[in-house]
């Protein structure tokens, strides 16, 4: 354990580390959909959420329709949007502006259940929703029409289902820029200090080898978790908790159609778990990589596009797990989901296992 | 020459590099077969059209008939033309004469409204020579131009630059590797070596950018043929596109330029990029002596300068740092795909792209200098 410890201090140097998290930070408010959260839309529906919960059931949606009028009157009754000179009063007042935006995520609601999307128990679908059901395996319809006949209307914002779709290919990308920075010198350190030969030449020694891979595997996962934390954090500044348990599942520009019922919260943790099963994967391969490797520059000749096709690869099973967009059933969705990024993990582990071995024969590196 | 010969054996015998390069030019297939490669046929019956036409551009008459004829690219084709043959008769820019100006103009909107000016009677003189009037692939239709120069180019462009980096980076790095930097420091002979070292990087490097054009290039044009549209100008009314904010434009160079043209000044720059990365790669590991924190700096300067353009003012209070955010060497690779045509304002001028990556390979030369320099008086560690 004392050794374990000694390579973890190796590993997460201060001022690489440091750095390492200011990018990660960087990189998530100038790029991220999260920084750019809240906007207008995703303002309405926070109010929503506030006042109704996270669904809305008929009668709050009655009551909904109630309110929207009082919102139409409060902008000056029907036809407020035509009148030009009006509408820029309304913009210019900060309160009825709020008024706009209700109303237009009210009326978004209200146009997905003429759609068919929710509230469709007991209807018959309606031609839009048949027109999309064309399209769709036998299973995958049966799911949908699950899906829009819920009693209860998910209040989620077109914003989240955004950050649901673009914010976990930069989580990844950040993830394996992470174990590339961290793990990349560390695994060549004995090499260029030249202590690698003393280090074979003793039991103990070679069986610091081991040690190093499960203190590599403990930085991708560390790089993983802390690129979350920090994604959480940012959810948190910007508001977006509030829709934690408010569910994804659904049609529309407020849903993603998934094989489980998801809330958003959930949604997430299910990604944090891939997240750090890619973090353990990617430094595996960086550790794979630098073993194979004299210097840095080899290492990285091969980490790069190791870890370039295994982010392509992982991104096209898991960019949004569990969803009906990939056109399969749900094992075959589970399967790309939790089974292919493990499969990698144990082919990985595997190969990791035979170095390990070879070296404990050899003599001197 | 044996030092040379020997270094260059190094590299020449490096696995992992020609692994990248490997992958890089798999991943250029994978382009070429996805922007023109999956549309060989239609390609293919665009370019008989093409010849059955003579290579000149269909009038009035024969357009509308192109456009009314049972065959699907026939029609297409027809339907392109009349619809964008006179894209630059209801195509101009805003004209202003420095005496109509408002007096609270700063510099900077007059420099703007000058080179508006200029973008102007450049118009007006492919409108005059009839340049615009020149037949190629329609580019909404195939984005011959888009896939060559946008798509291909420029990720041919990224990766000689950083096999360039790594060129550069693994010969320096070789002997603190090995263990024999001590022994090279001793004379000073040892010291001259990473000249030398320099000079096989750069070999290679050349080598590499010159094996990567010469194998993804031809297999684009296997798919595309060019016989007789490489003197077709780049400001052909063909080649409008639309843009990213969903306008319909046309290309307009700068100065009248052919493909062939076009092709060739790309090439010129492209080996400018190369002594440029070679430049920073090398001056980077003398003054770091550490091939991990060159990459690490690398990095970094390359994110910076990616996203400095979005944190400088467009408008009124621009300056002189808004324009040298366009012309950094990621910027104009970005921008690679138009290069020598109308992007924005700011660099409307003729050779902005020359003129950008001359300024930043004078500050690599300085700063390589500087980095000799210091490197010739360490002392051994």
């Amino acid at each position: 354990m004392r050794v374990f410890g000694k390579e973890c201090r190796k590993l997460f140097r201060p001022g690489r580390s440091l750095g390492l998290l200011l990018f990660m930070a960087a990189a998530l408010v100038l790029i991220s959909r999260t920084a750019q959260f809240p906007d207008t839309h995703d303002k309405a529906y926070e109010e929503l959420v506030k006042e109704y919960g996270p669904t809305l059931d008929q009668a709050e949606y009655q009551t909904l329709l109630k309110a929207k009028s009082v919102y139409i009157e409060e902008l000056g009754g029907e036809g407020w949007s035509r009148d030009r000179v009006h509408w820029a009063e309304i913009m210019a007042d900060e309160s009825k502006r709020q008024f706009v935006f209700l109303v237009d995520a009210i009326e978004r609601i209200e146009e997905e259940i003429q759609f068919g999307y929710g509230f469709a128990f007991e209807k018959e679908p309606t031609e839009t929703l048949k027109e999309q059901l064309r399209s769709c395996t036998p299973q995958e319809a049966a799911r949908i029409l699950f899906i829009v006949q819920t009693k209860e209307l998910p209040l989620s914002s077109p914003g989240i289902c955004e950050i649901m779709e673009s914010d976990p290919l930069l989580l990844l990308i950040l993830v394996l820029i992470g174990c590339g920075v961290l793990i990349l010198p560390y695994q060549l350190l004995d090499k260029n200090l030249e202590t690698a030969s003393l280090m074979v030449s003793t039991r103990v020694g070679r069986r610091i080898f081991h040690l190093k891979i499960r203190a590599c595997a403990a930085a991708g996962a560390a790089a993983a978790f802390v690129a979350a934390l920090l994604h959480l954090a940012l959810l948190w500044l910007n508001g977006v908790m509030i829709f934690w348990n408010v569910p994804v599942c659904g049609l529309g520009l407020r849903g993603i159609p998934f094989w489980v019922d998801l809330t958003f919260g959930q949604y997430l943790l299910l990604w944090i778990g891939l997240l750090v099963l890619a973090g353990i994967t990617a430094a595996l391969l960086c550790a794979l990589a630098a073993r194979l490797s004299g210097s840095f520059i080899t290492a990285l000749t091969l980490a790069l596009p190791a870890l370039a096709i295994y982010g392509w690869g992982i991104h096209a099973c898991t960019a949004v797990p569990l969803s009906l967009w990939y056109g399969d059933t749900f094992p075959a969705s589970l399967f790309r989901t939790a089974g292919v990024p493990l499969l990698v993990l144990a082919a990985l582990t595997l190969a990791s296992e035979i170095v390990l071995r070879l070296d404990a024969r050899r003599d001197i590196l | 020459m044996i030092l040379f010969r020997l270094e260059l054996k190094k590299l020449l015998h490096c696995p992992a590099l020609w692994g990248l390069f490997a992958v890089f030019l798999l991943y250029d297939g994978v382009i070429v077969w996805q922007s023109v490669g999956r549309q060989k046929e239609k390609i293919a019956e665009q370019y008989r059209i093409l010849q059955e036409t003579d290579f000149t551009v269909p009038g009035e008459e024969a357009a509308r008939s192109l456009a009314v004829s049972d065959n699907y690219r026939e029609s297409e084709y027809g339907r392109f033309i009349l619809n964008y043959k006179g894209i630059y008769e209801s195509f101009n820019f805003e004209e202003v004469s420095p005496e109509a100006r408002p007096e609270e103009w700063s510099a900077f909107q007059n420099r703007l409204m000058d080179r508006s000016a200029a973008m102007a009677s450049r118009v007006r003189q492919i409108r005059e020579s009839g340049e615009d009037q020149n037949v190629f692939y329609p580019e909404t239709i195939y984005r011959i131009y888009d896939s060559l120069f946008r798509n291909l180019f420029r990720s041919i462009l990224l990766e000689i630059m950083i096999l360039t980096v790594f060129t550069f980076l693994y010969l320096m790095d070789y002997e603190r590797a090995s263990g024999t930097e001590d022994i090279a420091f001793l004379g000073q002979k040892g010291r001259k070596l990473w000249a030398v070292k320099g000079a096989a990087a750069l070999c290679v490097s050349l080598l590499y950018a010159a094996l990567l054009l010469g194998l993804s290039l031809p297999l684009f044009f296997v798919f595309v043929p060019m016989k007789e549209l490489w003197q077709t100008p780049i400001s052909s009314f063909m080649m409008t596109e639309w843009t990213a904010d969903g306008d319909i434009m046309p290309l307009i160079s700068l100065a009248p330029l052919s493909l062939t043209a076009a092709m060739h000044l790309r090439f010129a720059l492209l080996l400018l990029f190369i002594l440029l990365t070679a430049l920073f790669s090398a001056a980077f590991w003398l003054f770091l002596h550490s091939s991990f924190r060159a990459v690490i700096l690398y990095g970094a300067g390359f994110l910076v300068l990616l996203v400095l353009p979005y944190f400088l003012p467009e408008t009124e209070s621009a300056g002189i740092l808004t324009e040298l955010a366009y012309l950094t060497p990621v910027r104009l690779w970005l921008d690679s795909g138009k290069w020598f045509v109308f992007r924005n304002l700011i660099t409307a001028y003729n050779g902005n792209e020359l003129f950008g990556v001359s300024l930043w390979l004078l500050t690599a030369s300085i700063l390589c200098l500087i980095s000799v320099r210091r490197f010739i008086k360490r002392d051994c560690q």
